[in-house]
């Protein structure tokens, strides 16, 4: 790599040179590369889980019931003699899916919502603040095993449900955002410049809370992992016998005694997977953050 | 000449909790084709907010009222999507702050171009190219290069040529330069001030130039409004203001201008005793009563109307002349 002859990087581009910048930046945090890899490698794992996996999640074999871990099965079999690697494999569909889909239905529910009180205000922003408030008074899970309760169980009903369950946050976020952002001088520039709204709101608003956002996606897609896996585990998500690192851990609980390995690995992953977004996101933010010099 | 803007009897009301606030008063002007006119005098006493409600940039709290023909329209009426073609595309702002008056997530060459995009419906190739000549026209050094980089990589001045750029890039009629030097360096106001007239030579626009520095008046601009606590208190060609100014504000402004020979015997600035009244309320006397050594009873109990003392120098005073 011929970083430094300068004849090169003179010919880079101004966003170009920004992104190699926030590169240096982001690979020279150990923790944020761990999450980066690890959170990459669950996402790969989920996409290809029938790649990925060397049994069917509900195959039984009832010759193998709670076998300790051999080469044959990796992890054990569970009760009913299905595999547990394999279960935890197939399960990380379900956590992927309800983090990531969760987290971009909330996105698109709060964004728009946050954007309109925060740029309008008028009567529009002080009903949606206070409305957001009183969502924000429920805890974030409760709301959504309510509204679990409500859709049914399944897992697209639960991702519905921690996805409505996290846009009060996110509208918080975004209209605050908004709501700096429509002072700034480029903004009232644009305005002088004969802009429409829409214009200013998608040119100038979105853009510059965009890195806000991703920080915010980064500590909603765990929490939407968990979510799921309490859902699941209430027997208000995934249901018997598809797989979810909740239903295994609710399937763990009746063997605690016998075989507690059933409950730590789905456990384990519930605590990679999150743990890893959410080192993401913390490397993320200082790095997105202009104001962080190093 | 052809008269381009013509602004009769504005006034700008702002309704806060201290009352009323009458920030400016039946103000009139008129802007000639291919003419530099300066806006004069302290801060807040309406200079901006007067050019601003021209095109409706203030905030829902301000209640504008008059008439400012433009192209044969009433701005202060026309409908609102009238209003934003006028905006950048006849009528264009250059503000005062250039640090921050770019977005920064956006290439500069970017931001011209989504300007001429938006008014001039030129295709994105199209627009880029321009670009590149408008910032060779405020006299941005390797513009082809510069179009491609972020605000924060340009220098004030430059940002503020970019600004300019951007302003320029539909043609506009009139400009309207809202202190666009304050925040620069010496050497560098100079130079923005040199591209200013030679825009004015060259494109023949009309140019509104809000200042405070009568330095930067002499410089540049044919005819000079001063305005003091929201009214016009005094107007002339640049010549006769500064031959004879005649209200003894302006006489005050002129003596605060630091210069050789400029400064009384114990080569001290003068400057003029006492605070820009606050605007809260009705006049019922001359707002500059307070600060003026020529006051009198009859100052402190009327209104003194614009009276034209020679052609073209008209002066809102009961005891008018220089020094």
């Amino acid at each position: 790599m011929s970083a430094i002859d300068p004849s090169v990087s003179i010919e880079l581009t101004g966003r170009a040179r920004r992104r190699r910048l926030v590169r240096k930046r982001f690979l020279r945090r150990p923790f944020a590369v761990a999450g980066l890899v690890v959170a990459l490698a669950f996402i790969v794992v989920a996409i290809f889980a029938p790649v990925v996996a060397p049994y069917a999640p509900d195959a039984s074999d009832f010759s193998q019931i709670l076998a300790k871990p051999s080469p044959e099965h990796l992890l054990g079999t569970d009760e009913l003699g299905r595999d547990v690697f394999s279960r935890i494999v197939w399960g990380s569909r379900a956590s992927i899916q309800a983090g990531v889909f969760a987290t971009l239905l909330a996105m698109a529910i709060a964004v728009p919502i946050g954007l309109a009180a925060g740029y309008y205000r008028g009567w529009i922003d002080p009903v949606i603040a206070r409305l957001t408030d009183v969502m924000l008074a429920f805890p974030f899970l409760i709301i959504a095993v309510a509204l679990a309760a409500i859709l049914g169980p399944s897992l697209r009903n639960a991702t519905i449900a921690l996805a409505i369950g996290a846009a009060p946050a996110l509208i918080r976020i975004s209209r605050g955002e908004a709501l700096s952002l429509r002072e700034e001088d480029y903004v009232r520039a644009a305005i002088a410049n004969g802009a429409s709204d829409v214009r200013i709101l998608r040119r100038h608003v979105l853009p510059n809370m965009l890195s806000t956002l991703i920080v915010q996606a980064t500590v909603t897609i765990p929490a939407a992992i968990i979510g799921e896996a309490v859902l699941s585990f209430l027997g208000l998500g995934v249901q018997s016998p598809a797989t979810s690192w909740g239903v295994m851990l609710s399937d763990a609980k009746d063997y605690l005694g016998e075989a507690p390995r059933l409950a730590f690995y789905p456990g384990m992953a519930i605590f990679l997977c999150s743990l890893s977004f959410n080192l993401l996101g913390d490397g993320l933010r200082d790095v997105l953050d202009p104001r962080t010099t190093r | 000449m052809t008269r381009v803007l013509d602004v009769e009897d504005l006034s700008v009301r702002f309704e806060t909790d201290d009352g009323t606030v009458q920030a400016v008063d039946a103000l009139s002007f008129t802007l000639d084709e291919h003419e530099v006119l300066a806006v004069v005098g302290e801060s807040g006493c309406g200079k901006s907010v007067s050019l601003m409600s021209l095109l409706r940039l203030l905030p829902p709290s301000a209640h504008v009222s008059g008439r400012a023909q433009f192209d044969g329209h009433d701005l202060l009426t026309a409908p609102a999507s009238r209003v934003r073609r006028v905006r950048g595309r006849e009528i264009a702002f250059v503000f005062q702050e250039p640090m921050t008056s770019l977005n920064p997530s956006f290439r500069v060459g970017r931001q011209i171009a989504e300007v001429l995009r938006r008014h001039l419906g030129l295709t994105r190739r199209a627009a880029e190219r321009r670009a590149v000549e408008l910032l060779e026209l405020v006299r941005i050094p390797a513009p082809d290069r510069r179009v491609n980089e972020y605000p924060h990589q340009l220098s004030g001045g430059m940002r503020q040529r970019v600004m300019i750029a951007m302003a320029l890039a539909c043609d506009p009629k009139v400009l309207v330069a809202d202190e666009p030097t304050t925040a620069l360096d010496v050497t560098i106001q100079a130079g923005i001030l040199d591209l200013m007239r030679d825009i004015r030579e060259r494109l023949g626009t009309s140019i509104v130039l809000i200042t405070h520095n009568l330095g930067v008046v002499a410089d540049i601009a044919d005819r000079v409004l001063v305005m003091y606590a929201g009214r016009k208190v005094e107007e002339a060609p640049v010549k006769d203001l500064f031959r004879g100014p005649q209200h003894p504000y302006t006489v005050g402004l002129m003596g605060a201008i630091p210069r050789p020979g400029g400064a009384d015997h114990q080569g001290r600035l003068r400057e003029i005793p006492g605070r820009v009244p606050s605007l809260v309320g009705p006049w019922e006397a001359c707002a500059f009563a307070e600060r003026c050594p020529r006051a009198d009873e009859k100052t402190r109990s009327e209104v003194p109307p614009l009276r034209e003392v020679e052609r073209g120098h008209t002066v809102a005073c009961f005891h008018p002349g220089p020094e």
